[in-house]
């Protein structure tokens, strides 16, 4: 291919665009069942229940240390499913590319991707593409649908959490959130800060034979209080977090300390949260802290009944012993200090 | 009983003598007022009886008319030490022919209006038996009487009688339960009456929580080794406990620091109780004071006075380091006042809590909380109903001020200028949080909540609210708060299902500030703070208003710089400081060692994490750390305090230019600052000095420019910043000569604390004059 960037035309469904299919879609992402000839994958699914989800990436930049949108495009959609109690079978995949993105970036997300899929062990099974004006776009949008299949041992019920419940959490959170804010404003930094951005169903797989794992989630946008604002409040309980509990690279503590953010809000994006019953937390703690990226698994806090007199219900013990409130997050938090 | 069941309408009057019924309200629950009545009507040869009801005291006499008058009369006039009646309601009743004067018991069932009686010290009868080696009360640490003790801090509920209290739960001894109904003792109806008998004990416990089977009596003795030789002790006190040890002994003084993780912030000294009216040589070697000033440390409600540091002190340099002033308090309790007796030393008396957190209040809070911090607690078996910080007062510009009202101030009671239609609550700021209640022409301010960060300051907050309330039985409709949706107290009102209305922070100040002294004409009025949210979704802090409450127009405010890293920025003055150089193009080199990596600029330039502000606040930050290398803080405001402590003399100014940005709105540029506060050349002192002088001269400057334009008499000083004891005087130096009359809060605080109190106050405001507009228009 001659063309160093996205032109409209690679959008217009002629020769571009076939050409674009089959020497950037089809040759690096690659796959067996990825059909590009018809117009609709064909596929056998056991059976049996199945899950299926759908989001769509938008990350600035589209490159970060540790992935870019293409791999996030597959691992968000992947752990959706993962944590829903699903083994993760197929993707579809949409791209939304705006004029001028260099063929470059675009081959590197693309192969991103392929390579994600593969050790998510997930099939790339149909794809789409458009490209937009440039200006209309921020580079590259991505949507991704999976279909996964239920593993019917799983008893994942947000409806079983109970006070007395433990919160546990597979790794050291925000990395994801602080690498990508550290690339897209061009920091300067030789941070070797990456993002978690990975898979999390082996996490899932390694714990969820075990009876007392209630509900599991993956703290992307929002970070882990709003994961845990999430659960609060369909629960109708409240959450306690132990500041001192919680794993947090030095490098995303400094970070935060330095620009005054709050790590609890930033995203992860190869991170799960699972709540379980308290007998089980060491268990699950165990089994995580031997799974890639899993040694730094801790329980972290605990499902209390709901304290009516609150209008939060997700709160955290400082490291002093103290206790504050885990607000929802805000647009645009303003500083109270008067 | 009812009033009804009393005064039978049946029974003949004879025509020599007359029957009155009278209300008194004001303070006369909780202060001795009934023995008073009584002894006054025996006096008289006056029959009846008087009754104490929910909010007022009844006074049914009869007897000869002339003499009633007087009776009534005297009453008012020669009312005991803290009780002030005012007579609400006297009416002719008819004769029902008593045959003595009887003390009735409390009656609940009627709601007049509520006073609540504040916690007091000792009264010099209560001392004088506490220093009598014959009485029964003799260095009985619970000792009080009809006049003082303890009585906010133990209520549970109105009228204020012993069932109401915490004392509840001690059945009184034949001794105290004779003085307790008798008439003529100075005890009757002293509800938290008490004798090393039947009342209240000590314990005293180890770190462990294991009691170490001191005698009540020997736990002064006890304690005041221990303190001596350099332990911490936590030892409940009235409102919660205080963290005592040695103030002079350096080791103990830093461990202290260390331990509550409290690195910088003052602590408060207590002196032992000085004897007679001789002031103690060793609080004179300290710090100085005036008269007034020492009257203050003596009264009744004992606050913390913040004093001016001498050379000659012996306290231990962590005590209040690098700061001009030591907070200072007299024994608040009687078993304070013998503790320190007996160390006869200055002793560390710091408000026992984690960081943030209100005091402790109860044992197995304090071993929980203070675990690691005391070695000793002593602990006493009557339960504090609700945490009551000591109140701190400072003297500034020649008046003496509340920085934080507590206890023996608090609940404080106002009356409002208008009635207020709706029962209202007002939730305040998020920090120095206060709440107040509103009701008819009633305005009721809790006592300090402190910072609504933690759990268990917001815990306190909504006790507070219920609590309030169900004292004075009102129950609000509405709520006001601050703009900021970021506050608790804020979202607490979301949440509330009252009808919520929202108050500007600084127009809030600006308002509790015009409430104080009367103003009703337009005025001038500065708010300099920390940071408040602006109607224009900044950050305001270094604000002129002009106009009344309801109608502030935003007239002057400090030209806008951005700050980064959002509450950082409060915290670490670098950041203010760094904010103005990047702004104004100045290079200085406190950067290198605070933004070593230029990551805090990378991100102030892509406004990461970045707020417009105008705040005074700030820019003292900012002067803290350029002229004093202050650079991250452990406290609130602790750049200024040391800054402000380096200032001795009043040099020239550098003038601040006031530019129009429209022809209502001008702009302070404080960039001609710079150049001083960045010169190597200059001292730290010189430097305090012409920033404070410059930030006091365009005070005037602007007050001259308004002059011609808006009319006003009275110009405001309002907002933390103003607890700035040299800027005000300065302020007052410069404007000595003008016809205006320039004022600063009194009463209230000048800082946080207050906001509650103009919430109310304007809220009142804008809502009546909504009400007129909409009567304007429906008679149109
Ligand atoms: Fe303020
Ligand atoms: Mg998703
Ligand atoms: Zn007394
Ligand atoms: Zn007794």
């Amino acid at each position: 291919m001659t063309e160093e960037y996205i032109s409209l035309a690679h959008g217009n469904g002629g020769r571009l665009t076939r050409e674009l299919i089959d020497k950037v879609f089809v040759q690096y992402g690659q796959h067996p069942l990825l059909d590009t000839v018809n117009d609709a994958a064909t596929m056998s699914l056991p059976n049996q229940t199945i899950c299926m989800t759908t989001d769509s990436f938008t990350v600035q930049p589209l490159e970060f240390p540790g992935g870019n949108v293409g791999s996030l495009a597959v691992h968000g959609t992947v752990n959706d499913l993962s944590v829903s109690g699903a083994t993760p079978l197929y993707l579809s995949t949409s791209f939304i590319i705006e004029e001028g993105v260099s063929m470059a970036c675009l081959i590197r997300v693309v192969k991103a991707m392929a390579e994600a899929a593969h050790k998510a062990n997930v099939s790339i099974v149909t794809g789409d593409t458009k490209v937009v004006p440039k200006g209309q776009g921020g580079g590259i949008y991505i949507n991704t649908a999976g279909i996964g299949l239920k593993r019917t041992h799983t008893q994942f019920d947000i409806k079983r959490l109970s006070a007395g419940d433990h919160i546990v959490v597979s790794g050291p959170i925000g990395d994801h959130g602080v690498a990508v804010l550290l690339a897209r404003d061009e920091f300067g930094l030789d941070s070797q800060l990456i993002s978690d951005c990975a898979s999390v169903y082996p996490f899932v797989e390694a714990i969820d034979t075990i009876d007392g794992v209630k509900f599991l989630r993956d703290p992307t946008r929002g970070g882990i209080a709003m994961a845990m604002h999430e659960m609060a409040q369909a629960t109708n309980l409240s959450i306690r977090l132990n500041e001192a509990a919680i794993p947090l690279s030095g490098q995303v503590e400094s970070v935060c300390n330095m620009l005054g953010f709050d790590p609890y809000y930033l995203a992860c994006e190869g991170r799960v949260v699972a709540v379980v019953a308290p007998e089980v937390s060491e268990e699950v703690v165990r089994r995580w802290q031997v799974c890639e990226h899993g040694q730094n698994a801790a329980t972290i806090g605990e499902v209390l009944p709901r304290q009516e007199q609150y209008h939060c219900p997700v709160s955290l013990v400082t490291h002093i012993g103290g206790e504050r409130l885990l607000d929802e997050l805000e647009d645009d938090p303003l500083p109270r200090i008067c | 009983m009812t009033l009804q069941t009393i005064v039978s309408p049946l029974i003949p009057q004879p025509a020599d003598s007359a029957a009155q019924l009278a209300c008194f309200m004001g303070i006369v629950q909780g202060v001795g007022f009934r023995p008073f009545v009584y002894r006054l009507a025996i006096g008289y040869g006056l029959t009846g009886w008087v009754q104490n009801r929910v909010g007022a005291v009844y006074v049914h006499v009869e007897g000869d008319r002339a003499c009633l008058n007087t009776f009534f009369q005297e009453i008012v006039v020669n009312a005991p030490g803290h009780a002030s009646p005012l007579l609400h309601t006297l009416q002719d009743v008819p004769v029902r022919h008593y045959d003595n004067f009887a003390v009735l018991r409390s009656a609940s069932e009627s709601h007049g209006p509520i006073t609540v009686p504040q916690d007091t010290y000792l009264c010099t009868a209560c001392i004088s038996e506490f220093n009598t080696p014959e009485n029964p009360r003799y260095q009985y640490p619970f000792i009080n009487c009809s006049h003082c003790g303890p009585r906010y801090s133990i209520i549970t509920g109105m009228p204020y009688d012993r069932s109401n209290t915490s004392m509840t739960a001690f059945s009184l001894c034949t001794r105290c339960e004779a003085e307790y109904s008798d008439p003529t003792n100075r005890r009757f109806h002293a509800e938290p009456i008490a004798c090393p008998t039947c009342g209240p004990k000590l314990t005293v416990k180890d770190h462990t929580g294991h009691d170490l089977g001191v005698e009540s009596t020997s736990v002064v003795s006890f304690i005041a080794e221990q303190l001596t030789a350099g332990a911490i002790v936590a030892m409940k006190s009235v409102g919660g406990y205080h963290l005592l040890c040695d103030a002079t002994n350096d080791t103990v003084v830093r461990q202290l620091r260390l331990k509550k993780n409290r690195l910088h912030k003052p602590f408060a000294v207590m002196y032992p109780e000085p004897q007679g009216n001789a002031v103690s040589t060793m609080l004179a070697s300290d710090v100085s004071f005036t008269d007034d000033e020492w009257r203050t440390l003596c009264s009744d409600s004992r606050p913390v006075v913040l004093l001016p540091k001498r050379a000659s002190s012996l306290l231990a340099d962590d005590v209040a380091p690098a700061l001009a002033c030591h907070g200072v308090m007299l024994p608040c309790s009687a078993l304070h006042r013998s503790v320190l007796d007996m160390v006869n030393r200055p002793l560390i008396a710091t408000s026992a809590n984690l960081s943030g957190e209100p005091v402790v209040i109860n044992e197995q809070a304090a071993h929980k909380k203070l675990r690691g911090i005391a070695d000793y607690y002593v602990h006493h078996d009557r339960p504090i109903v609700r945490p009551l910080d000591d109140s701190v007062i400072k003297t500034s510009a020649g008046a003496l001020r509340p920085i934080r009202i507590g206890r023996g101030i608090a609940p404080l009671e106002l009356t409002l200028p208008v009635a207020i239609d709706r029962p209202t609550l007002a939730v305040g700021a998020h920090q120095k949080n206060t709440v107040s209640l509103a009701w008819n022409d009633r305005l009721v301010v809790s006592p300090h909540i402190g910072d609504l960060t933690s759990v268990a300051s917001q815990q306190l907050f909504d006790e507070t609210i219920t609590d309030l309330q169900r004292l004075y039985g009102v129950c609000a409709e509405v709520v006001v708060c601050d703009k900021h949706s970021g506050y608790a107290s804020t979202r607490w009102a979301e949440c509330s299902g009252l009808d919520v209305m929202r108050v500007q922070h600084h127009e809030a100040h600006a308002s509790a500030w015009a409430f104080e002294y009367g103003v009703t004409e337009a005025s001038v009025v500065f708010v300099w703070d920390g940071v408040g949210l602006g109607n224009d979704g900044h950050l305001w802090g270094g604000e002129v208003f002009y106009g009344t409450p309801g109608h502030w127009r935003r007239m002057v405010s400090f030209k806008p710089f951005t700050l980064q890293g959002a509450e950082q920025a409060g915290r670490a003055p670098w950041r203010s400081a760094a904010a103005l150089c990047w702004q104004e193009g100045v290079l200085w080199p406190g950067l290198e060692h605070c933004d070593p990596d230029g990551w805090v600029h990378h991100a102030w330039q892509q406004s990461i994490n970045c707020h417009s502000s105008s705040s005074a606040g700030r820019l003292f930050d900012a002067a803290a750390a350029f002229g004093l290398a202050v650079y991250t803080t452990t406290y609130e405001a602790q750049g200024p305090m040391m800054f402000e402590s380096l200032v001795t003399d009043k040099p020239a100014t550098i003038s601040l230019p006031i530019v129009p940005v429209n022809d209502s709105f001008w702009q302070i540029d404080w960039a001609p600052l710079l150049p001083l506060l960045l010169d190597t050349q200059c001292s730290a002192k010189h430097k305090a000095e012409i920033f404070h002088a410059s930030m006091a001269g365009v005070v005037s400057e602007v007050i001259g420019l308004l002059g011609p334009h808006f009319p006003f008499e009275c110009v405001g000083l309002t907002g933390g910043v103003f607890q700035n004891q040299t800027l005000v005087s300065w302020i007052q130096d410069t404007t000595e000569d003008q016809v205006f009359k320039i004022t600063l809060p009194q009463e209230l605080p000048v800082n946080d604390g207050a906001i509650s109190i103009g919430q109310i106050v304007e809220h009142i405001a804008t809502s009546t004059c909504m009400c007129n507009a909409l009567t304007t228009e429906m008679t149109e």
